[in-house]
């Protein structure tokens, strides 16, 4: 059939369209640099994220400098810090000026894998053994937040993306067969939809959680939160495209391409995909921040992935009580981590709708 | 004889009710006689509801009727199987009454053309250029420009836009051409220009129209019959001329009066058609039913 691609330039207007609404270009370039950072987190983490140091038990954000104490400039370095004890047994930590690691790029440090199977121990920077950086400050026991910011985006960010690809395959699926055959099968299957979408989500969460035996390694609990995330969140999908396929299957055009002798398989690629799709992706955007945010509230409680393994929302987990927050501030990081990116999914989730509809403009 | 249906029926169920012993039907098209003669342009009219469309996605063979037998061009198309029929089809194409919805928004007018012109032509070769030329063709012999080939549907007005559904609908060298409400969501002097357009290229692209209104008027200047409906019957047919002079069924003349007087009735009048009722002929080939 016709390989240019027709659709084609109204994927062009859409885009020149979504371009326009800059605030949402800036949010989705937000998003492609966390998620690159995820992806290359070995490289980019100055440490793995299990390794600890207990002396620097919430050690804060170690600052970096380039004039030294007799106030001449020199490479970037931080000072190595020393821990004293308060009349309350508060840990302080005090810069010990003839301590000076400075900052160093592509350094050797704690060995990973380059994208699972290429061995390695190259890191973006880093400083020299005996000393410590920590750009965001550490967590309680010395770990380097910065680093576990970043392992914990990997998990975080494909708990969402692989969870929303496979709730909606399944959603794509029952949906499909639901408004495409009718009757029957239509009606056991919303009745199977609207069963899931019963139960107060976070309940369901809990409630299928339960199941999975404590002995799970933390793969498999990584794992079986992807499915049981995926298991919830298909049925409000399967609904919509349902209720799309009922009706665009009776819009004219398809009727009018039905009477022009095409086949029900082009009809479909070329006149009813090509609506759920826009409205699909649009979907999953708008439907990724609820992964984030469920493996996030799972985390949080303990039920989620296990420390050491870090994930934002065990992350935060960690700032839950007052003290902590009010003497080491920046352990609620993740969670502002946690806010951009889902602000950023919805941002430009909402855009990428006003683009795809051409009637909105 | 290019159409003939013969006592054709299509129920649509309702939704069953909680208590209901058996389920109940609309009875949308029940036991429908029409021919159409090639060349002949029937006009098919009756108040909403009347089961017009239903009659009309019948012989485009998007419903499978639930009794009667159909024809086509001396074929019997009651029961085909998929891809006879798929092979069939272009012989009757369709222009909606929606000029928002009878053009995929997701399309170019080239794209459109250009499926509508494929799939006529599956068999033979036909080279870009040629294919153009055709768009073209066709484009300006509905009135709009090479320049509409690149534009989307949602860029033109109704007018245009019916313009083109009837463009991609000729395309397909089509033997009948049924225009469902074609003009009805157009303003007065629009759907003028497209009925004369309708007139004008009859001959060229040797089609039938076969034209679905609910009114009377817009029928007068292009059909050479009318088929008057009332719930899912033909209640009269007739010469076009012998209709509006000499209505003889009593919704008949209502429509007239309507269509001409702008003024709807107060009184509501039931026709009770009898299910065993049939038409009856007065002469002249006109038929009332009785
Ligand atoms: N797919 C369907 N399912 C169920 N009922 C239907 C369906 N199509 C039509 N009907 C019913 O059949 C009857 C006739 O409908 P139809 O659309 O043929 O009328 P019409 O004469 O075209 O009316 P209008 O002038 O409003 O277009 C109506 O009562 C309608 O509700
Ligand atoms: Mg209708």
């Amino acid at each position: 059939m016709n390989k240019s691609a027709l659709g084609l330039s109204q994927w062009e207007r859409a885009l020149t369209q979504f371009c326009a609404n800059r605030f949402a270009v800036v949010c989705l370039i937000i998003l492609a640099l966390i998620h690159g950072a995820a992806i290359f987190a070995d490289f980019l983490a100055p440490y793995s994220f299990s390794n600890e140091d207990r002396t620097f038990s919430y050690a804060p954000p170690s600052k970096i400098h380039f004039i030294d104490e007799n106030g001449q400039w020199r490479a970037p370095f931080i000072y190595g810090r020393k821990i004293t004890f308060d009349q309350y047994h508060k840990r302080e930590y005090l810069d010990q000026v003839e301590q000076k690691y400075s900052l160093r790029f592509f350094v050797k440090g704690d060995a990973y894998k380059i994208l699972w199977m290429v061995p390695c121990s190259w890191h973006l920077f880093g400083v020299k053994e005996g000393g410590r950086i920590y750009l965001c400050g550490a967590d309680s026991r010395g770990r380097d937040l910065f680093s576990r910011l970043l392992h914990g985006a990997r998990i975080s960010l494909s708990i969402g993306i692989v969870g929303v690809l496979i709730s909606f395959s399944i959603g794509l699926l029952v949906g499909g067969i639901a408004g495409y055959y009718g009757g029957k099968v239509d009606d056991i299957l919303m009745r199977v939809c609207e069963m899931f979408m019963l139960f107060p989500g976070f309940y369901l969460l809990l409630a299928l959680r339960a199941v999975v035996p404590a002995s799970f390694t933390s793969v498999q609990v990584y794992v079986s939160i992807i499915i049981i995330l995926s298991f919830i969140g298909w049925a409000s999908l399967a609904r919509v495209i349902r209720g799309m396929c009922l009706s665009l299957k009776e819009r004219e055009y398809v009727l009018a391409a039905k009477t022009m002798g095409l086949s029900d398989l082009t009809i479909i690629i070329r006149h009813i995909l090509p609506h759920t799709l826009s409205y699909s992706l649009i979907a999953v955007m708008l439907s990724i921040p609820g992964y984030i945010l469920a493996e996030s509230s799972l985390s949080l409680i303990g039920l989620g992935i296990q420390d050491p393994y870090a994930s934002w929302g065990n992350l935060l987990s960690e700032a839950m009580g007052i003290v902590k927050i009010k003497f080491a501030p920046w352990i609620l990081l993740p969670g502002f981590f946690i806010l951009v990116t889902v602000m950023c999914f919805n941002i430009v989730g909402d855009a990428l709708r006003d683009a795809l509809d051409p009637k909105s403009s | 004889m290019l159409v003939e249906l013969k006592n054709i029926k299509k129920y649509f169920p309702l939704p069953k009710k909680i208590l209901a012993a058996r389920p109940e039907f609309v009875k949308a098209v029940n036991g429908v006689d029409l021919i159409i003669e090639e060349g002949e342009n029937l006009g098919l009219v009756g108040e909403s509801g009347s089961g017009k469309t239903t009659l009309g996605r019948i012989i485009l063979k998007l419903y499978q009727p639930d009794a009667g037998s159909f024809a086509f061009d001396g074929k019997d198309w009651t029961n085909l199987s998929a891809s006879v029929l798929r092979s069939l089809r272009k012989n009757v194409q369709v222009v909606f009454q929606d000029p928002y919805n009878s053009l995929d928004p997701r399309y170019s007018v080239d794209g459109i053309l250009r499926e509508a012109l494929q799939a006529q032509t599956a068999d033979q070769k036909i080279t870009k250029a040629a294919q153009q030329e055709r768009m073209i063709e066709i484009l300006q012999a509905v009135g709009l420009g090479a320049d509409a080939l690149n534009r989307f549907p949602h860029e033109f007005s109704g007018g245009e836009r019916q313009r083109i559904a009837i463009a991609r609908s000729l395309l397909m060298n089509p033997k009948l051409l049924i225009l469902d409400e074609a003009v009805s969501s157009l303003d007065v002097r629009i759907a003028a220009q497209i009925i004369d357009l309708l007139k004008s290229l009859q001959s060229r692209y040797n089609v039938t129209y076969l034209f679905i209104t609910h009114n009377l008027r817009v029928v007068r200047k292009i059909c050479q019959k009318i088929a008057v409906m009332h719930s899912g019957r033909i209640v009269e047919l007739g010469k076009t001329e012998d209709i509006f002079t000499n209505p003889l069924h009593l919704y008949t003349k209502e429509l007239l009066a309507a269509a001409l007087s702008y003024q709807s009735s107060k009184k509501e009048i039931l026709y009770q058609i009898a299910e065993n009722s049939c038409l009856i002929d007065k002469g002249n080939g006109h038929f009332v039913i009785k």
